[in-house]
C-alpha cells in the first residue's frame, strides 16, 4: 500500500520533471545556441564569457567541461560540438589534418603560463641552481600527468631544464590535469605544485617560472566543420580573439598568445 | 603490455577483498542480529558506496589524508609518508569503495540462517568459533564466495578513487583502470584496446565462475 502509493508519486513527479524540462527545451530553442566542448582548465572563464558574449549577440553559447583529450575522442566520433577550446595546440592540428574543421579558424586564445605554487613555504630564486636546490628538497612535487596535460608537459621540460627530471621522477605526483595538481597542494597533500597561473591568481606564494625553461603553452581553438552555425561559431571565436576579451583572459592569469 | 599495474591491481584486489572479509564478516553477523531504530542509518551507511560518486569520496579522502587533518598527521608521525599517493592510500579507499559488496551478500545470509541451528550448537555447547566454523560458515559458503567475489571485481574496476588520491605513481597506484585513462587520453589507443580486451576478459571469466560456482546465492540479491 505504501509501496504503491511511494510508486506513483515518484512515477508523477518523474513525468512533471520530464515535461518541464521539455517546455523549457522549446522556449529556448527561439535564440541560437551553440555547444562548445572546453578543456577544463579554462572552462570557468569560458562560462563567464559565454555570458558577456550572450548579452551583446543573443546566441546562447553551452559549454561542455572534459580534458582535452575526450573531447577529442568525442569529436572524432562524431560528437554534436561547434567549437573546441582545447588546452594544447596537438589536437587541434591533429583535427585540421583529419579535416574536420573550418578552414583557417584554428587559433591561439590563451597562453598558459607555469607557475610554482607552495602556499606554506620560502620561495626560491628563479634561477636554475637554487629552482633545483629547492625542488629536490621538497617530499612531493604535484604536476599534471605530462602524457595527457600541457601544463604537466611544461613541467617536466622544467625540470628537464635545469636537469633533476631524474631525481625528481620518485617524488612527482600526478594529477590527471592541472586543476588535480592543484587539488593536490590545495588540501596539503603535497607542499609544492607546479600549475597555470590562472589557478592561483591573486594568491600568495606564487612563482613564476622563466618562460625560456618550457615551451609556450598555446590553447588552441577550432571551429568544427560539422555545425550548422558555423557563422555563429565563427562570431564567438571572433569575440574571443577580440582585443578587450584578450585583455580579460591575460587579467584572468593567462598571457598574450603567440599567434 | 602495462604488466607492473596489472600486477599492482591484482594485488590491490586480493587485499582489499581479504582485508573485507575480515571486516564484513563481524559487521555483516552483528547488523542481521542487531534490533535497534538505528539499523536503516547503519545501513544506509555502508551502502553510501554504491551510490555516492567517487570523486566525492576521493576528495573526502584528501582531505581526511592531507597533513593538516589529524588522521593525515597521526599517519605521517607514526610512518613519515603521507598516506595520499601511497598503497595504503588507495588500500582504504579501495576497502571503502567495496565494503557493501562484502556486507550485503553476508548480512542477507546471515539474516535468513535458520536460527535453530544456532541452538542446537547451543545445546551441544559448541564455543562461539566452533560454531561459526561449524554451523554458520557451512551453511553460508557461497555468500562467503560471493563477498569476496564481488569485492574483488569491483576493485579491479576501482577507477574515480584512485585517479583522485593516489598521483599515478608506477607500481605504487597506477592501476590498471588509470593506465588505461592515460591511454585514451593521450590518443594511444592501440594499447588502450590492448589493456581494455585483457580486462574485460579477465572481468568476465571471474564473474562467469563466480556466477556457475553459486547460480542460487547471486541470483537472490542482484
Amino acid at each position: 500500500m505504501i509501496v504503491s502509493r511511494f510508486l506513483r508519486l515518484v512515477s508523477t513527479s518523474l513525468w512533471a520533471v520530464i515535461l518541464l524540462s521539455q517546455s523549457l527545451t522549446v522556449n529556448a530553442d527561439s535564440n541560437k545556441r551553440i555547444h562548445v566542448a572546453v578543456a577544463s582548465n579554462f572552462a570557468p572563464l569560458a562560462v563567464k564569457l559565454a555570458h558577456q558574449f550572450k548579452q551583446q549577440s543573443d546566441i546562447e553559447i553551452i559549454t561542455f567541461a572534459s580534458s582535452s583529450g575526450a573531447a577529442y575522442a568525442q569529436i572524432v566520433q562524431g560528437a554534436p560540438f561547434d567549437l573546441f577550446l582545447s588546452a594544447d595546440t596537438y589536437r587541434p592540428e591533429q583535427l585540421e589534418q583529419l579535416g574536420h574543421i573550418v578552414e583557417g579558424s584554428r587559433s591561439t586564445y590563451a597562453r598558459g603560463v607555469l607557475v610554482l605554487w607552495a602556499p606554506t613555504q620560502q620561495l626560491p630564486a628563479a634561477n636554475h641552481a637554487e629552482l633545483s636546490n629547492w625542488l629536490l628538497t621538497q617530499s612531493r612535487v604535484a604536476i599534471a600527468n605530462p602524457k595527457i596535460a600541457p601544463y604537466g608537459d611544461a613541467a617536466i621540460r622544467v625540470f628537464e631544464a635545469i636537469g633533476i627530471e631524474q631525481q625528481i621522477k620518485y617524488n612527482t605526483v600526478m594529477g590527471s590535469n592541472v586543476f588535480q595538481a592543484y587539488q593536490y597542494v590545495y588540501t596539503g597533500n603535497a607542499p609544492v605544485g607546479l600549475v597555470g597561473r590562472h589557478l592561483v591568481q591573486d594568491r600568495p606564494n606564487v612563482l613564476a617560472l622563466p618562460e625560456d625553461l618550457y615551451p609556450s603553452i598555446n590553447q588552441q581553438l577550432v571551429v568544427l566543420k560539422r555545425s550548422d552555425l558555423v557563422t555563429e561559431a565563427m562570431a564567438f571565436r571572433a569575440f574571443l580573439l577580440s582585443a578587450q576579451v584578450q585583455q580579460q583572459i591575460i587579467n584572468a592569469g593567462f598571457a598574450r598568445g603567440d599567434s | 603490455m602495462d604488466v607492473q599495474a596489472i600486477v599492482l591491481t591484482l594485488k590491490l584486489a586480493s587485499i582489499t577483498s581479504l582485508v573485507l572479509l575480515v571486516i564484513a564478516t563481524p559487521l555483516a553477523w552483528w547488523l542481521a542480529r542487531w534490533r535497534h531504530p538505528m539499523r536503516p542509518f547503519v545501513n544506509a551507511l555502508i551502502a553510501l558506496p554504491l551510490v555516492l560518486p567517487p570523486t566525492v569520496l576521493g576528495f573526502y579522502l584528501l582531505v581526511a589524508f592531507s597533513p593538516n587533518s589529524w588522521l593525515g598527521a597521526t599517519w605521517l608521525s607514526a610512518t613519515g609518508s603521507t598516506l595520499a599517493f601511497s598503497f595504503i592510500g588507495i588500500l582504504i579507499g579501495s576497502l571503502i569503495y567495496s565494503l557493501p559488496f562484502a556486507v550485503q551478500p553476508l548480512y542477507n545470509a546471515f539474516e535468513h540462517l535458520d536460527k535453530r541451528y544456532l541452538d542446537v550448537a547451543k545445546t551441544f555447547k559448541l564455543s562461539r568459533w566452533l560454531t561459526f566454523w561449524r554451523v554458520v560458515f557451512p551453511l553460508t559458503r557461497s555468500a562467503f564466495m560471493t563477498a569476496v567475489g564481488l569485492s574483488f571485481a569491483h576493485t579491479l574496476g576501482e577507477f574515480g578513487i584512485v585517479l583522485m588520491i593516489g598521483g599515478n605513481i608506477p607500481g605504487e597506484t597506477r592501476v590498471v583502470s588509470i593506465a588505461l585513462f592515460d591511454h585514451v587520453e593521450s590518443l594511444n589507443y592501440s594499447a588502450a584496446h590492448q589493456l581494455a580486451f585483457a580486462l574485460l576478459v579477465f572481468s568476465f571469466v571471474m564473474l562467469a565462475i563466480l556466477y556457475r560456482l553459486n547460480r542460487k546465492q547471486l541470483s537472490s540479491w542482484t
